[in-house]
């Protein structure tokens, strides 16, 4: 019996060509709208950072090392007290161990390009910076270091202003070189021992922690679940809309006089706005996933999270509904559909990352039922566990049940739906 | 078989049927007759177990239904005022999911659905939408549905409102017929009076929550015994001779209606020639003049002073 009601209620929807557009079509052209026009609002919050990078060297460093060396020698002072000539190799060791070391190299395309490629490179926007290293670099370097005087050198960093938070994490890590050689200057010239690698290591590791805090996602992966979220909501007027339709054409009393429970009906509905919620919410992913590779890598949290919202949209169904027919009126579901959702998808990041501007309205976010899943969607994107959204997800499914049970004290007794 | 004791119901500020009693017996095809906001329909729904009288018992089989309404529910087919249908959905599926709801199922119920579409003359549109059927049709459907159980009783609230007349003679014969063939029990409501005086063997008139008049077609005009109704038709009214007409000590009741006055006089009066008289001096042309038959329309004019429509 239970089933032939949710069957029913589901061909219902089938039949309705613009409810199923309001659900399925309208979040996919918002995807893809607001997705597109709000890109660039996204990138400086969360970008998924993939830099390509020029690196001219004027000069052989190898030679300079010698040069060095030499010098050393000839004033009577053992190279070896700056390490072996391997640890000289200030530029390549940049290079090698931190632009194209394990941490950074998933990010970082680095590029070894000649003088006469820089102008091209210059005017090329793939390009997001240029590093120059000038000619002689070591060799004053070295001289700093061993205290025989001269210039500080500098490394040129050219960026591509548009770019503004690549061009801050290039310049980033070469202050953080500028500033290890300091350390290492100074350590030198305590006569202190030092290893250079792994310094620079260390602190490059601490850059790529800094970066991944910075939400690696993008504007696609956010508004498919925004929208997502978002969209979810109408089903619960939908299904509202059909059942005070129900009341109203006098399909819920020939329901009653067919001597079935009226607890059955709602528990149809209940189920109805949950099921209803689970497909809408699994083909706007599907469909995300295939057109704009938005891809979830933990289904199973995925999965649950989508359950747990689901259920929190099948209790505001069932709330709606009983509203509308302990007050004979389908006002109630007109003001959710026409008024609360646009609130709740505010509020609820829905419509542009607003917890960003402040942790209250992120935390007032997240109590909307929309936001909670938002954050969870988001967070299994960024790589989080089951552990890591649990919180949300109890909190959807604590929501739902609020709801329910309101719903089921407001449900009018019988004799009272007329 | 099935009674209304002493029924009373209150609406918040309303008091849509005020001590109403009413009984219906097995085979009987039983009217209850109304204008607007009379309260039928709310009678209805303390019948049919929908809603809950504020005072007063609902009994069938001498049991009273109130607190257990499940006897009476597999006993009734209610047919609601509304189109009470899925327009989304076609005849057939409209059908087979009602069915369902009545615990029909497998070849039962397909078999009933086809009787049933039979009955109704809908066989050839059990697959189209609801949706695309003109009222008549949906009134037929909105009965067929009703039926899908076999119901003893079938309880009927305006079943012909809105629709063309030959769905209308359609439907009013198949009630007739199934009251005939089937000896099925028949509550309708309706505010037509020659509805109710073709089909009914007993009618409860009601007026504003009230009953005003019972029993079979022959004793409620009975009430107009003692009074003749005059018909008077003619092109053109002039308010100067209705107010005259108002004002006659003699006329108890005045009703225009179109190119139709009727006239309600205590049996004994002859007012023809005054009225004849009395055309002349408004320069109204007559067209007729004639002492009717009393119709329960008279009848309930005579009750309420008004017209039972508008
Ligand atoms: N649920 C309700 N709440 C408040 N008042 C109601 C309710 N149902 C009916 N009424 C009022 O009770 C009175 C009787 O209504 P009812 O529907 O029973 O009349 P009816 O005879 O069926 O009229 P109609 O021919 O228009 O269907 C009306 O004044 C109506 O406004
Ligand atoms: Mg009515």
């Amino acid at each position: 019996m239970l089933f032939q009601l949710i069957k029913k209620q589901l061909l219902l929807l089938w039949r309705n060509p613009v409810q199923i557009f309001l659900l399925l079509g309208l979040p996919i052209i918002l995807i893809l709208i607001l997705s597109i026009a709000l890109a660039g609002f996204m990138e400086s919050g969360s970008p998924k950072l993939e830099l390509k990078v020029a690196w001219l060297e004027h000069e052989d460093e190898s030679e300079q090392i010698e040069r060095f060396i030499n010098e050393m020698n000839a004033l009577g002072v053992p190279a070896e007290t700056f390490g072996d000539s391997e640890d000289m190799q200030i530029i390549t060791m940049l290079r090698e161990d931190i632009f194209q070391g394990e941490d950074l190299q998933e990010m970082i395309e680095l590029n070894v390009i000649h003088e006469d490629e820089k102008a091209d490179v210059l005017a090329d926007d793939s390009y997001s910076g240029l590093i120059e290293v000038p000619e002689n670099f070591t060799y004053d370097m070295l001289q700093i270091i061993s205290e025989q005087g001269g210039e500080r050198p500098e490394i040129t960093l050219h960026v591509n202003q548009e770019d503004g938070i690549y061009s801050s994490v290039l310049s980033q890590i070469l202050e953080q070189f500028d500033e290890n050689l300091t350390t290492q200057t100074f350590l030198q010239q305590n006569g202190l021992a030092v290893d250079m690698k792994e310094m620079q290591a260390a602190a490059s590791a601490g850059e790529q922690t800094q970066i991944n805090q910075m939400e690696p996602i993008s504007s696609r992966d956010y508004y498919t679940v925004a929208m997502a979220v978002f969209t979810g909501l109408y089903v619960a007027s939908t299904i509202g809309f059909f059942a005070t339709r129900e009341r109203q054409d006098q399909v819920f009393d020939r329901i009653i006089v067919g001597d079935m429970s009226r607890w059955l009906y709602f528990l149809s509905i209940l189920i109805s706005g949950t099921i209803i919620a689970f497909i809408q919410l699994l083909f706007l992913f599907c469909f995300s996933y295939f057109v704009f590779q938005v891809s979830f890598n933990d289904i199973l949290t995925f999965l649950i999270t989508t359950i747990s919202y689901a259920i929190a949209v099948g209790g505001i169904t069932v709330l709606l509904t009983a509203i509308s027919y302990r007050f004979k009126s389908d006002a109630i579901i007109g003001f959710f559909s026409g008024v609360v959702t646009s609130i709740l998808a505010f509020i609820g990041g829905s419509f542009f990352p607003i917890g960003e501007l402040s942790e209250t309205i992120a935390h007032l976010g997240n109590l909307t039922p929309n936001g909670s899943g938002l954050s969870a969607y988001i967070q299994i994107l960024r790589g989080s566990g089951l552990e890591d959204v649990a919180n949300y997800l109890i909190y959807m499914i604590s929501f739902g049940v609020v709801m329910i049970i309101v719903a089921a004290m407001s449900f009018p007794k019988r004799g009272s739906t007329r | 078989m099935l009674e209304l004791v002493d029924i009373s119901k209150r609406f918040k500020k309303i008091e849509a049927v005020k001590s109403l009693n009413m009984f219906i017996e097995q085979g009987e095809i039983v009217g209850l007759l109304g204008p607007n906001g009379a309260g039928k329909s709310t009678a209805i729904s303390i019948l049919s177990t929908l809603i809950e009288p504020t005072q007063g018992d609902v009994r069938f089989l001498k049991e009273s239904v109130i607190k257990k309404p499940a006897p009476l529910r597999k006993a009734i087919g209610v047919v609601p005022q509304e189109i009470a249908l899925y327009p989304q959905l076609s005849t057939e599926e409209n059908l087979l999911f009602f069915g369902r709801i009545y615990r029909l199922k497998g070849s039962k119920l397909k078999q009933r659905v086809n009787e049933i579409l039979e009955l109704i003359g809908l066989t050839e549109k059990r697959k189209a939408l609801v949706d695309s059927f003109s009222g008549g049709m949906k009134r037929r459907l909105n009965i067929g549905v009703a039926m899908l159980h076999n119901p003893q009783i079938l309880i009927m609230d305006e079943p012909t409102v809105g629709i063309d007349p030959q769905s209308r003679s359609y439907i009013l014969e198949t009630v007739k017929r199934l009251n005939k063939e089937h000896q099925m029990t028949v509550v309708y409501t309706s505010h037509y009076m020659e509805e109710v005086d073709y089909l009914c063997d007993r009618i409860y008139i009601m007026d504003q929550g009230n009953l005003i008049a019972s029993g079979t077609k022959e004793e409620i005009k009975q009430i107009l015994s003692s009074e003749n109704t005059i018909s008077i038709q003619a092109d053109r009214w002039n308010s100067k001779f209705i107010a005259q007409l108002k004002g006659h000590e003699s006329i108890t009741k005045v009703h225009v209606e179109g190119d139709e006055i009727t006239l309600i006089t205590p049996k004994e009066v002859n007012l023809f020639s005054e009225i004849i008289s009395m055309t002349e001096e408004y320069g109204i042309a007559l067209r007729s003049l004639h002492v009717k038959s009393p119709t329960l329309e008279d009848v309930f004019l005579h009750l309420t002073g008004r017209a039972l429509r508008d």
